[in-house]
């Protein structure tokens, strides 16, 4: 019981840092129909930024965390409007952009930081006891925060101005523009923000497990599960199905293999994709 | 004009073993192995238009099956290798016929699944694949008992390279006669415009799922030898970027093209050798020229997504999302 409890409660952690990642991922492909693979570099950068500003500079941890997200924020304005601009009348040439940002990324950070496994400082070590439940007190902190940030970020995209006009732009790009919304500046904006929540991901992660060049690939892996899963381009289907999906992965890795546990999200994904290509809860954006 | 440049072509890599140093061979039989699972990679990428992004791991199921079969039943590589690559086309078969039914992005990310789903079955399949650890001392082929064929010893570098080249020049003389027939035009219809395509009579999904398996065929050929010259297997060497890799040479050398293959092959030895760089630079020069080539060659820009998921012209970036299609499953 106690494990079950624990495995849950893990399950729900590793959702809430999925839905970070699976969000960015989702909007790429509502606003511009474009499948970046490139996402899980943003997420490694993040990591990096704040393993950096932490163990170099001695920077507490939540303003190294806010900071990382500024620079990978930045980062990813500069991508969007350097590479993914040109490629939004041809979403695969997008795909085929995402997969040379891989390269360079990936790579450009075993150059400037080294091969080795790093990790960031937690901001929590202890633990606490919640009914003979021991839980890591930086797992709960993830989850608290990344929730915050979830909800935080749904709020934006259902009440403020420019969170409708993104929802009018994933509907329709050419009557937004109609409407006098610029269609530039509002993917812009997107792309940012994802990049951001994927910078917050990418720091939860390091505070969690480890820091290394390719530690991006598997939480995109569930993010690209996770919006076929939610429907893609759906905001709220990737919500839902982040959590499902962090709770099937750690109930897996606790009582099966998580190895193999992967392979049977992919097939799942695969068939998903096949036979319900709107995804499960396919609705708007 | 044209048969004196291939044959000049097939004598000069004949020929070459001799010209460049001998530290050079082995890359020779690399860059030849690699540049059949290329030249295969070439049909249902460059001339259909499928975005397959599972080629290395065709090679590395072809890999693993041989090792294991001459390894652990004590097949012979000559009936090893030909029993994997009939599999491997019948699996290839399977696949094709359930996921070609997406097109565009769709099958991209769909293949991408594919090609994890193989990393975790050989890296984690231990009593079979031995993990991470991989499979070590796998023979080269054995020597053949009639009498001319047993002076060829395989386990010699410059033979197996003779015996890649063969194996080289018959997958392009395949290709070359492929596109020849009306199966080959057939499918630089269903690139040029799937819909189009259906509406002429073609049997979109049939020539797809034959374009696959090609693909998927020459790509077990490549890991067959791989598997045999190199002696030893990881799951390392078949991972996503691996396959992403020649989605890269295949543009790089030109996609749709005969040669295009050859050319991104050789450079993609060649040029790393000359520049003595290491290997984090030539990635990220890579990824570079890649994404510059995406973005800026016009013809490539275009022509390359056209190639890729049929005509799109007329459409503008204003346009795009107002009219693409949400999905874009089976017709």
């Amino acid at each position: 019981m106690i494990q079950l409890i624990q495995q849950l409660v893990n399950g729900l952690v590793m959702g809430s840092i999925y839905g970070l990642v699976a969000l960015g991922v989702t909007m790429s492909f509502g606003l511009m129909g474009i499948v970046n693979f490139a996402h899980g570099a943003f997420v490694m950068a993040g990591a990096f930024a704040a393993f950096y500003l932490t163990t170099l500079y001695g920077i507490p941890f939540l303003l190294a965390a806010a900071a990382s997200m500024g620079i990978v924020g930045a980062l990813g304005f500069l991508v969007e409007r350097y590479s993914f601009r040109f490629a939004r009348h041809e979403p695969i040439n997008g795909l085929m952009i995402s997969i040379g940002l891989i390269y360079v990324m990936e790579n450009a950070a075993i150059l400037l930081f080294g091969p080795e496994n790093k990790a960031i400082q937690p901001l929590f070590s202890g633990t606490i006891e919640v009914g003979g439940v021991v839980l890591a007190t930086q797992r709960i902190f993830v989850f608290v925060a990344s929730s915050l940030l979830l909800a935080f970020f749904y709020l934006y995209v259902k009440k403020t101005k420019s969170g409708k006009s993104m929802r009018a732009v994933a509907e329709n790009a050419f009557a937004a523009q109609l409407m006098g919304i610029s269609i530039d500046r509002i993917i812009g904006l997107a792309f940012v923000i994802g990049c951001v929540l994927a910078a917050a991901a990418g720091v939860a992660l390091g505070s969690l497990f480890v820091v290394t060049a390719h530690m991006g690939a598997a939480p995109l892996m569930k993010a690209f599960v996770i919006i076929t899963l939610g429907g893609f381009g759906s905001i709220r289907g990737a919500f839902v199905a982040a959590f499902i999906i962090g709770l099937v992965d750690s109930l897996a890795a606790g009582y099966v293999s998580s190895a193999w546990a992967d392979i049977f999200g992919y097939v799942v994904f695969i068939l998903i994709l096949i036979f319900k290509p709107k995804g499960i809860f396919g609705e708007g954006t | 004009m044209k048969a004196i440049g291939i044959a000049a072509a097939v004598l000069l890599s004949a020929v070459l073993p001799f010209i460049v140093p001998a530290y050079y061979l082995h890359m020779l039989v690399l860059t030849g192995i690699y540049c059949i699972a290329v030249t295969g990679l070439n049909v249902a990428m460059g001339y259909t238009g499928l975005a397959a992004l599972c080629q290395a791991s065709f090679m590395g199921i072809a890999a693993y099956a041989s090792a294991l079969l001459t390894l652990r039943l004590g097949l012979s590589f000559w009936l090893a290798a030909p029993l994997t690559v009939v599999s491997v086309a019948l699996l290839s078969a399977l696949l094709g016929v359930i996921t070609l039914r997406l097109v565009s992005h769709y099958f991209a990310v769909c293949t991408f699944g594919l090609s994890e789903i193989a990393f975790i079955v050989f890296n984690n399949w231990i009593s079979v694949t031995n993990g991470p650890g991989g499979i070590q001392d796998v023979q080269p082929p054995a020597r053949s008992t009639t009498y001319p064929l047993s002076l060829i010893d395989l386990s010699e570098r410059l033979h197996y390279y003779y015996f890649v080249l063969i194996l080289l020049v018959a997958s392009i003389a395949f290709v070359v006669w492929l596109m020849r027939t009306r199966t080959g035009a057939a499918l630089v219809a269903i690139r040029e415009d799937q819909e189009l395509a259906q509406a002429q009579g073609i049997h979109v999904m049939r020539y797809k799922v034959y374009a696959f398996v090609t693909s998927a065929v020459m790509a077990a050929i490549a890991g067959c030898l791989y598997a045999h010259y190199l002696r030893f297997l990881t799951p390392e060497m078949f991972t996503i970027m691996e396959s992403l890799s020649m989605v890269i040479v295949l543009l790089i050398g030109g996609a749709g093209t005969i040669v295009g293959p050859i050319l991104g092959s050789a450079i993609n030895v060649v040029v790393p050798e000359i520049l003595n760089v290491v290997p984090e630079h030539r990635m990220i020069a890579y990824g570079l020229f890649f994404i510059v080539f995406i973005i800026f060659v016009p013809g490539g820009l275009i022509g390359l997504s056209r190639r890729i998921f049929g005509d799109r012209s007329g459409r503008t970036a204003q346009s795009a999302g107002a009219t693409r299609a949400p999905v874009a499953a089976s017709r």
